[in-house]
């Protein structure tokens, strides 16, 4: 477990060795400093995601307004966390039943995208939002108004 | 303060002024040495404050990353004097058990001393503060307060791992100042004095000693262990975060821990100035005016040390020094020899 | 023991769980004779977080995205060893061009871990433009996944039976452009950081894994194979499609912490090879095959094992024929290399400890589970 310098060898050959390749590594930083900056100015600029991106949870509206969501329950059992709750419906059954409440929990989402997956209606999707900040645990819980996209121009 | 310093004009004229007005002398010397004291201070500080700015944008440039550019506009100018303001407001805690008076003296131990190195650097051709005759031997001797200074901190700071980062660094800075004396020796052989005056005025006209074989070795020599006596990477060790022991300021809190900060840079402000004074001809040089030159050789050290720091990694302990005893000394020996050669050819 | 007339003790030093160095909450007893490590004692358990016990009480399906917080920095491997592992038990057969998919994404989480490993070992020895350097390469595999799954770090991207979903326009084309741009940077690591004087007066000769020992105490993946031992379960026992794709299993006879180090910068450059030959050989067809949506594997035990970044991830699944695991056990490599760490930190010095354990490339999530 000796140091290196006690290593028998030719110590002027492993000096000139070691000053040039420290040299190198200057080229190196050098080349680098002259390479612009990639740092993005987050907040001052938003960042771009892509549209795959996993944010906040979306319900989506159908063609008549209301959220196609139908209150099937089979993201509530898909998630792995427990996230979403509280799903509630109005009295019709099957496809023609649309959900009336839905409680959906940032803090405990892993943006798994299971829900997304088991949903046979295409009713909900992980958004592009992704800045949920809340100063409670109260905060990070949103229901369903909350969730719906907005409205399109003149609809109800 | 002498007649035959630089600023000895302005000291003359004004004694003479004060003196027509009958007041004793005494008292012009005793403010006179306070003024010169807080006009250097004042610089150095400011310097520093530069220095800590343009290390995190330097470091930001290697790294593909823009530094400080919130704190004073796009660049962050301000950002030092931000950190600095945080420092102050946090709260000043003395570990318990710690040895309370060397635990407060150490830090000015540690930055008098840098203060104190100053008054023979040359800034420009008037602006001198005290052109010693022993200037190089001042300078050794003032450079070596500041190793008690940290063995002080270590010692008070009654914790285990401070202590023993203590004691490298008393080993590292006392290695490595054999190989930096022969250094500065070669350069006292060069110039025939000791005085800083004489060095400078020896290399006018383009007589830099860094072009005087075998002064090149010997700047060679005097740059890798200024790096060592500053503390910086590759031979940061007693400072070292992150490694096992964290250092010998671990226990020191807001201003205390900014004194030790802001004397680590002015050490390397002045090791940067007085390597441009002993080997790249000072003030000297064409067209700009000597402070210009100054400030651009000065701060062509400065970005040297810094580019090394940013691209190297630490060495080990016994790594430092191995390196200080079975390389530079016999190279700073052999140096010696080699001018003391030329000098009499 | 004594000097002369001078007694001396041994000094326990805890490298507490607090620390820049340990990557993760790591706490090291060591006991010292002045600066020399006599013993080394780990203290493991401050990440555990019951990741077995959880997967008792999740369905298959639902305990997917656990996987990924595994190993974190190489979530896919996670996810592959589980899916592995319930795929030979439910007898579920994974369509061609998810399994392609599934080499391109485990590739790209490989070289993500080491450009991890690089900088996080570089960072310790402090050569901290070597972390930056290395996670800005990162950044354009994180916008990679981002743009293909949606997510940076767990993507829980490889599903039971396939993978999430296909590749979208423009991956292609980003990800060829990845690979030409990776191996000049590598170049650059190696001007900056392998043939570098004080980097090498750190890294070699230190931390010696001697083959035997390696083999002894289950090490595997690159800290085996730094010590000539050419080991490589994508060799060993294939999975996916690695038995069509051409690869070298990248040794280093050295057994130190450079050899562990060479071995990794190789294999990015290995994984490159490997994912250029993806792209180009990518059959047409589905990315999931058809699994029922409560599924219930018949009753037996299954072991999937994949060669993770660190070495050999394995997931143990025992069924009762319920939609919930019986018993799930994770052997993760972590775990086996710690339990070396004591053999070969012995004789080094405290100085050595960092570099030693950032050879070896542990991550606490994996270790503790």
């Amino acid at each position: 477990m000796t140091s290196q310098l006690d290593r028998k060898g030719n110590h002027f050959a492993d000096v000139v060795v070691g000053a040039w390749s420290i040299a190198r590594g200057l080229a190196v930083t050098f080349r680098n400093a002259l390479r612009p900056p990639i740092t993005e100015n987050y907040p001052a600029r938003p960042p771009k995601l892509p549209p795959a991106w996993r944010g906040k949870l979306v319900h989506k509206r159908g063609e008549d307004g209301r959220p196609r969501c139908t209150a099937c329950l089979a993201c509530l059992k898909a998630c792995p966390t427990g996230a979403i709750s509280r799903i509630g419906g109005d009295e019709k059954k099957g496809r023609e039943r649309r959900a009336t409440s839905y409680d959906w929990d940032a803090s405990r989402c892993l943006f798994c995208n299971l829900c997304v997956e088991a949903c046979p209606f295409d009713a909900i999707c992980l958004g592009q939002e992704y800045s949920m900040v809340g100063e409670s645990r109260e905060q990070s819980r949103f229901e369903l108004a909350e969730l719906l996209e907005p409205a399109e121009e003149g609809e109800p | 303060m002498t007649a035959a310093s630089p600023t000895g004009g302005v000291y003359q004229s004004l004694m003479h002024w004060w003196q027509a007005h009958g007041l004793p002398g005494w008292i012009f010397d005793g403010i006179w040495m306070v003024v010169m004291a807080a006009v250097v201070t004042v610089v150095i500080l400011l310097s520093v404050l530069f220095l800590v700015w343009l290390e995190r944008k330097i470091s930001g440039d290697i790294q593909s990353r823009v530094g400080p550019n919130r704190v004073g506009g796009r660049f962050g100018l301000l950002q030092t004097a931000a950190d600095a303001l945080k420092l102050l407001m946090k709260e000043d805690i003395i570990p318990a058990g710690a040895d309370k008076i060397v635990f407060v003296l150490a830090p000015f131990l540690v930055f008098v001393p840098t203060l104190m190195v100053f008054l023979v650097v040359p800034f420009s051709d008037r602006w001198l503060v005290a052109d010693l005759n022993i200037g190089l031997l001042f300078v050794v001797a003032v450079s070596a307060f500041p190793v008690i200074g940290l063995f002080m901190a270590g010692w008070a700071s009654n914790n285990k791992y401070a202590m023993l980062g203590a004691m490298r660094a008393v080993a590292q800075s006392m290695s490595y100042e054999i190989p930096l004396i022969l250094a500065m020796v070669c350069v006292a052989v060069a110039a025939g004095s000791l005085k800083i005056g004489d060095i400078v005025s020896a290399q006018e006209h383009g007589r830099w000693f860094i072009l005087r074989f075998p002064l090149q070795l010997a700047f060679v020599l005097y740059f890798i262990t200024s790096m060592a006596e500053v503390n910086r990477v590759p031979f940061d060790l007693p400072e070292a975060e992150s490694e096992l022991v964290a250092g010998y300021h671990v226990e020191y809190t807001g201003m205390r821990f900014a004194l030790f900060f802001l004397a680590e840079f002015g050490h390397l402000f002045f090791v940067a100035a007085f390597c441009a004074t002993l080997f790249l001809g000072a003030w000297h040089g064409p067209v700009l005016p000597p402070v210009a030159w100054f400030i651009i050789k000065t701060y062509a050290m400065i970005l040297a040390i810094m580019w090394i720091r940013w691209t190297v990694p630490r060495l080990r302990i016994d790594q430092i020094m191995g390196f200080a005893w079975k390389l530079l000394i016999p190279a700073a020996l052999v140096t010696v020899l080699l001018t003391g050669l030329m000098s009499v050819l | 023991m004594s000097i002369g007339l001078t007694p001396t003790e041994h000094v326990v030093l805890n490298m507490g769980p607090q620390h820049p160095s340990t990557h993760g909450v790591l706490r090291l007893k060591l006991t010292l004779d002045g600066e020399v490590i006599l013993g080394c004692d780990p203290v493991i358990g401050y990440l555990h977080r019951g990741m077995e016990k959880i997967a008792e009480n999740r369905t298959y399906a639902q305990f997917l995205p656990y996987t990924d917080r595994i190993d974190y920095l190489s979530s896919a491997s996670n996810n592959e060893a589980f899916v592995l592992a319930v795929e030979r038990l439910a007898g579920i057969e994974v369509p061609e061009r998810a399994q392609y998919l599934r080499v391109i994404l485990l590739e790209l989480n490989r070289i993500a871990s080491h450009l991890v490993f690089v900088a996080t070992f570089a960072n310790d020895l402090a050569a901290t433009t070597a972390f930056l350097y290395a996670f800005r390469e990162r950044e354009v595999i994180m916008d990679l996944f981002e743009m293909w799954t949606g997510a940076r770090l767990t993507q829980s991207w490889i599903r039971i039976g396939g993978v999430g979903s296909d590749l979208p326009d423009g991956f292609e084309r980003k990800a060829h452009e990845f690979c030409r741009m990776l191996g000049p940077r590598l170049d650059e690591y190696d001007g900056l950081l392998t043939g570098n004087a004080i980097f090498r007066l750190r890294t070699e000769g230190v931390g010696v894994l001697p083959p035997e020992l390696g083999i002894d105490w289950a090490c595997s993946g690159p800290t085996l194979r730094g010590s000539g031992v050419a080991f490589d379960l994508r060799r060993a026992e294939p999975y996916e499609v690695y038995e069509k794709l051409g690869f070298e299993v990248v040794t280093d006879a050295a057994c130190d912490c450079m050899g562990r180090y060479r071995v990794r910068m190789e294999e990015m450059r290995q994984s490159v090879r490997i994912i250029e030959q993806c792209l180009d050989h990518l059959p047409q067809g589905e990315v999931q095959a058809k699994v029922p949506r409560a599924l219930r594997p018949p009753a037996g035990e299954a072991y999937g094992r994949v060669e993770s970044p660190r070495g050999e991830f394995g997931c143990y699944i025992v069924s009762d024929g319920g939609t919930s695991p019986l018993r799930l056990r994770l052997r993760t490599p972590s775990f086996f290399h710690m339990a070396a760490l004591p053999q070969i930190l012995r004789g080094w010095k405290i100085g050595d400890v960092i570099a030693i354990l950032g050879s070896i490339d542990i991550v606490l999530g994996e270790m503790d589970r």
